[in-house]
This record gives C-alpha cells, structure tokens and sequence, in this order.
C-alpha cells in the first residue's frame, strides 16, 4: 500500500505515501485497525483537519519523513525552545489562526513533532514578554480589576539578582 | 491596519483546549509563567496549573518530596509563602526567594546574645526556635533565636557545665560537678540528677530516651533520660573520654587514650578498638 487518500473536512481529497501519512499516529492506528493496508481505493475521512490545514500538515510531514522518532520527554530537563530548524521556522511564518489550527490539527493526528514545533513558536511568542506585550501579541483583554491585578502582580513577582 | 490586524489573531492559552494551553506553558520558564499569569483572568488560571509548576520544579533540581500543606498552616507567620492554589509554585517561589537571599541580599547584623558575663561557653545546641548555652559559670541558658531573649536560666550544677543536649523541650547537661541533669527547657524545671560519674562530664549524646556520656573517669555511662536511672557502665578506656556519639544501638567513643572504640551498649561490651590516632581523639561523626 505505497499510496493512502485522506479527505479533508471540506472534502478535498489527498492522495499521500503511506510511509509520510504514518508519522500521524491517529491515520496510523486508524489503517491497522480497519485493514486498510491493501485496500487501494479506501479514504480515510479527517473531519476536525480542512484542505487548507491538511495540505500544510502534509508538507511538513513529507519534509521530515525521514526524521528520527522524537525522543521521549524527559521531565527532570529544562524544556528547549531555541532548537526549531530553520525549516520549520519558516513553514510556521504563518498568521496566527494558521499556527493555531496546525496545533489542534497536530494534536488530532497525534504528530508529536509537529505539535512540539509549533507550541513552542507560541511559547517563543510570550517569552521575555510584559504583561502588556503578551496581550498586544494575542489581542487579550486585561479582565483585571484594579485591585486584582495589584494582587496577581505582588502574587508573580520575580525577586530579581541585583 | 488597526481594525484588520486583531482578525487574525488568536490567544492560544485561552482558546486552546485545556491540556494543549498547558503544554504550550510547559516550554515557559518560571519568569514567563509568571508574566503570563499577569495577563488577564484565564492566563492566571492556567499559569497556577499545579502539575505545571511541579515540572517546573523538577527541572529546578528542587526536591520531588512536596512536604504536605506548604503554605496553609504557617501562612501568616511566614515571610516567604505565597497565596497560590498550587503547593508546588509556593515551593518553587520559596525556593527562589532562599536562593535570592543567599546570592544578593545584605546579611542582616548578627544578633548577640547577652549572658554568662565573663564566663566562658563551653556547648552550644539548638532546637526549633530555642537555643541552649552551656557556661562554665556552672549555668545554662535557653534563648528564643527569634527575638534573641534570654528565656530563662537553668540554675542547679555546682560545677561549670561542659556538655549539653537538646531535643524538643529537654535539656541534658553535664558539668565538672561529676552529674548529668535533665531540664525541662519550658519551665526552667530540673527533672533529674544523674549521680555515678566519678569526673567532669565532657561528653553526650542524646538518641530518643537515652543519654550515653563520656567522663574525665574513663567510663561512659548510657542513662534513661525519663526514669534517671544509670542503665550500663561502659568500661575499657584508658584515659578521659572526650567524644561520643550514639545512634540507638552502637556507641562510639574518642578518648584521650588515643583511641576509638565502638561499643554494644547493652551488653557493655568493647566490640572494636580502632587504635592509630597519635594523640588524643577530640571529635567524632557517626553516620549510617
């Protein structure tokens, strides 16, 4: 089975190699448990992820088909955000409501790569940030009472070296 | 610009679902984490995210015991805890204003503790906020280490005092008057006088209900701290013993012999010498 045809939520069909469709988990698990590995004409539905989104997360897919498996996580290590290839830096030059579909897409699909790249590009956009520059960075409203937010700012301050 | 510009935007923390908000956060530091909480209502909710800040600790090296109720009981009293829903950020911010405070901030001037007049000071222990002095003005003094108080004085020895114990309220001292007492550090009160030693007292340690000391007479002696009674003599050293430690089951001695010896206490056996010392033992360390 070299070839697998997924559909998009708006119906667009895409035929991609089985071998780059694998890195999602979800398509993965879905074609074993269904028997579908000799099946040459069978679609697999992606209802949450639209043609848009898909042809995004296929292109990264395809880009790191030959990628080592992601290392398992390992809590007691400070997680890195400064380790995004310049590959992956550029695919995600997106608008913001791009990057947050290709998270629940990547979530959906359970595409551990692809997930982590693009949480940490958000993470990249808050970092080193004020409070008021994480709002004008994602259009937040500061829902703060005045007593509130002189609460929250004594409850987070961050006793700095002199 | 101005009007399309909020169209394509999107607050992720407070859009995403639960758990991927959550994981965006864990790629923060604690100073990001921090920031965000200070966002707006939703961002602080998620930014207290208990789990979050325990790997943050973690990452921290900060112990993975999280020792029960962080900051509920001692809230008020305490400098350094934090109203938050999460135990394990009270933790991480505590463990920051510690290291902060050794780094960079000024040392507070010493407090001294006024007493004992010319005498010397010959023991020192300390337990919770109570300090105990032992003098050879054949006094012992219990002082509040919050306030630097003197509390009381323990009054009763004929001889300077050169050793003491402490564990929660009691006191043991040992003196040149050639006996041990125990005091009662709330009331000043003495509970007993340990008479057999037949020197100076040099030497103690306490473990759970039983006192061994080391005395100027060779021998040391295990003793009951609530019956007052003198429960083994341990005999074998040659010269004054001048260090012990006692851990429950096995004690060991330094002497002026220039020897170490471990001992059963219970059978009042010598079950090793360990002789190469050149000169007399002043100090040992037991540890297991």
């Amino acid at each position: 089975m070299p070839n697998i045809k997924l559909q998009s939520s708006d119906g667009e069909i895409f035929t991609v190699d089985f071998e780059i469709a694998k890195s999602s988990v979800t398509i993965k698990t879905m074609v074993e448990d269904l028997g579908l590995e000799d099946e040459d004409e069978e679609i697999v539905p992606l209802p949450n992820v639209n043609s848009a989104i898909l042809r995004k997360v296929i292109q990264w897919a395809t880009y790191h088909k030959d990628d080592p498996p992601p290392p398992e996580d390992d809590e007691n290590k400070e997680k890195r955000t400064d380790d995004i290839s310049s590959w992956d830096a550029d695919f995600l030059k997106v608008d913001q409501g791009t990057l947050f579909e290709l998270i629940l897409a990547a979530n959906y699909l359970d595409i551990k790569g692809l997930l982590d790249v693009t949480c940490k590009t958000v993470a990249n956009m808050i970092k080193g940030k004020s409070p008021e520059e994480i709002r004008k960075t994602f259009n937040i409203k500061n829902d703060f009472t005045q007593a509130e937010e002189e609460q929250v700012r004594k409850e987070n301050e961050w006793c700095e070296e002199k | 610009m101005q009007l399309i510009e909020p169209q394509f935007q999107r607050d992720f923390i407070s859009l995403l679902p639960r758990e991927l908000a959550l994981y965006v956060l864990t790629f923060l530091q604690a100073e990001d984490l921090l920031r965000a909480a200070r966002t707006c209502r939703s961002w602080r909710f998620l930014a207290e995210d208990n789990l979050l800040w325990r790997e943050k600790c973690l990452e921290a090296g900060i112990d993975t015991e999280l020792p029960p109720a962080v900051n509920s009981s001692k809230k008020s009293r305490h400098k350094y805890s934090y109203s938050t829903s999460s135990p394990w950020k009270a933790l991480f911010m505590s463990h920051r204003s510690v290291e902060m405070n050794w780094r960079t901030r000024p040392i507070k001037d010493p407090k001294v503790l006024k007493g004992h007049d010319d005498h010397v000071i010959t023991c020192l222990q300390f337990s919770g906020s109570r300090i105990v002095s032992g003098s050879d003005d054949n006094t012992l003094k219990v002082w509040s280490a919050t306030t630097g108080k003197c509390l009381r004085t323990l009054i009763g020895h004929t001889g300077g005092v050169w050793s003491s114990q402490m564990s929660g309220s009691i006191i043991v001292s040992g003196s040149t008057d050639r006996t041990l007492k125990v005091w009662n550090a709330d009331t000043g009160h003495c509970l007993h006088t340990l008479y057999g030693h037949t020197s100076t007292v040099r030497c103690m340690h306490l473990h759970g209900k039983k006192v061994v000391s080391g005395s100027r007479d060779a021998t040391l002696r295990v003793w009951h701290i609530e019956s007052g009674e003198c429960l083994h003599v341990l005999t074998g050293h040659l010269a004054a013993v001048r260090c012990v430690q006692y851990d429950g089951k096995l004690v060991v001695s330094g002497a002026y012999d220039y020897m170490v010896k471990i001992w059963n206490p219970e059978t009042e056996q010598c079950l090793h010498t360990l002789s190469g010392h050149t000169n007399r033992v002043y100090s040992l360390q037991g540890y297991h």
